[in-house]
């Protein structure tokens, strides 16, 4: 029996509540505070007790050990299984994914998923201690929007795409943010602005890259069949897709390997029974704002190459044909590296139910994905009511 | 009464990712895995065909030559990089079929997806004993 069929027999798993801790810039936040906030938010928005939770699964990336252990016991200490999930920024994604599966076999009725990270500021990945740097560290290979930079630029050579189509990504991703009150960025932003800031990896600017945050977040996954003793409107988790990208010779490869989103894109899709055309609102991992191009070709909500054209030209945006990133994405939300992938469900959660205010998406949206990447794979979700 | 001075030797800034000969005048080349069985080439050298799974792949040197499947300029100085900014980080499509990732400092300026590229390698400091530490780097290639 292959995945397709046996995801098919599982039991229906839905979510019936989401919180967050507003995300930050990098500071004295406990982690504590954060985690107990976005798990009480998430309870309350279910209706829910500590004391429903039969199983956690805890997305972090740095200081992992111990992490979901001491973030759940703020709130309860009832012997339930916690496991620690780290998948870099696709952390929490990963977290309700395993969460989805546990349930969907029959295993458990109800279960908590957090994601939480405090961080420190500026680039991830310089060199601190020679004596562990590898050569493409001590060469300055490993600059952090380097892969995006790369297959952006190619982007450029083959499509036409130009600098200023990749800063509406952001343009947009702010606007967005403005309207979200657990979002770091709270003004808009100009083209101009975003172009003119200070190159990173050209054509990526520095208000192109999403930046280090502290946050939590936090989701209670359940049964469908139990989701009546919730007042949390459930929301189905329809489908799902995680991988690795596969070896080809040459290409950029790593987190923004061309065709990756793109396979995974088509599992989710088919063991949802959804295809590109449905999507009614969309989050997608725009660590940098290529991310978000690419991921709306692969995805299918336009021909490959025509990706920064259609955010250009709108169609992306609150109103348009597949709204991406509503609450302001990585960029405007700012990125706690292991919370982020649990924010991007809440706010599908919010716009399937009709509950996100100024960034509702018009038209009763009823199908949603999110798309979520870390060093070492990516993880795709379909949502369903 | 004079002091013999120690000879200053060539020696990679990290092992593994290519030779320099002892004969002098030999050029330093890039190496990689060569599968026996289905002919793929792996930079930087592994074990395993990562194509068809053959185990025990045989090192073997790469001509140096590809062309440019992309690049970026890197205007952001990573703290503790011996590189400094402004740079290109680029990946060659070698001519055998795999890839290279490098940094270009000469002529990064002319960049164009595609162009020929080739190898050159040169030191970038001294050791603590005087030796020189070299590392690979990719230019256009010189008409």
């Amino acid at each position: 029996m292959g995945t397709l069929e046996a995801w098919r027999n599982m039991r229906e798993v839905c979510i019936v509540g989401v919180g967050l801790h507003e995300f930050m810039k990098p500071g004295d936040s406990s982690v504590a505070k954060m985690g107990r906030t976005a798990i009480l938010a998430a309870l309350d928005d279910a209706g829910a007790e500590f004391k429903d939770i039969e199983a956690g699964f805890s997305g972090r990336v740095q200081d992992v050990t111990g992490t979901g252990q001491f973030v759940f016991g703020e709130v309860g200490q009832t012997g339930i299984l916690i496991d620690n999930v780290e998948k870099a920024c696709a952390s929490a994604s990963t977290a309700v994914r395993m969460a989805a599966w546990v349930i969907g076999a029959g295993l458990y009725d109800v279960v908590l998923c957090t994601g939480v990270e405090k961080m420190s500021r500026g680039l991830l990945g310089g060199v601190y201690d020679e004596s562990k740097a590898n050569y493409a560290q001590l060469m300055g290979m490993i600059l952090m929007p380097g892969e995006y930079a790369m297959r952006a630029r190619r982007h450029m050579s083959e499509y036409g795409t130009t600098r200023e189509m990749f800063a509406q990504v952001s343009v947009k991703n702010h606007k967005n943010s403005a309207l979200n009150p657990y979002a770091r960025y709270q003004q808009e932003m100009t083209l101009e602005e975003i172009v003119n800031s200070r190159i990173i990896a050209d054509p990526v600017t520095l208000y192109q890259c999403s930046n280090n945050s502290d946050g939590a977040t936090a989701a209670v996954v359940c049964a469908k069949e139990v989701a009546h003793r919730f007042r949390g409107k459930p929301i189905t988790i329809a489908g799902w897709a995680s991988g690795t990208p596969e070896y080809s010779p040459v290409g950029v490869g790593g987190d923004v390997a061309e065709g990756f989103i793109a396979r995974l894109g088509r599992e989710a899709y088919e063991r949802a029974g959804v295809g590109p055309e449905d999507i009614a609102a969309c989050q997608v991992h725009d660590a940098f704002t290529p991310g978000e191009v690419f991921a709306v070709e692969e995805l299918g909500f336009c021909p490959l190459g025509e990706g920064a054209r259609f955010i250009w030209e709108g169609k992306a945006d609150i109103g348009g044909e597949h709204p991406v990133n509503t609450d302001g994405g990585l960029l405007g939300r700012g990125h706690p590296i292991g919370a982020t992938g649990i924010a991007q469900i809440a706010e599908i959660v919010h716009q399937l139910r009709g509950e996100a205010g100024p960034r509702q998406v018009p038209g009763d949206p009823k199908v949603g994905l999110t798309h979520n990447v870390g060093v070492g794979g990516c993880n795709i979700l379909i949502f369903t009511k | 009464m004079t002091e013999a001075k120690a000879e200053k030797k060539q020696v990679p800034l990290r092992r593994g990712l290519f030779r320099i000969p002892e004969e002098p005048g030999a050029k330093p080349y890039l190496i990689a895995s060569k599968c026996g069985n289905c002919g793929k080439y792996f930079f930087p050298t592994r074990a395993i065909c990562l194509n068809c799974g053959k185990r025990e792949l045989e090192e073997v040197a790469l001509g140096g030559k590809g062309k440019l499947y992309t690049y970026t300029i890197a205007q952001q100085q990573l703290p503790g990089a011996l590189i400094k900014v402004p740079y290109a980080i680029a990946g060659i499509a070698m001519d055998e079929g795999c890839q290279v990732h490098t940094v270009v400092t000469e002529d990064w300026e002319s960049l164009d997806i595609d162009m020929d590229m080739e190898v050159y390698f040169e030191k970038i400091r001294e050791d603590a004993e005087g030796n020189e530490q070299i590392v690979y780097k990719f230019r256009p290639t010189k008409k």
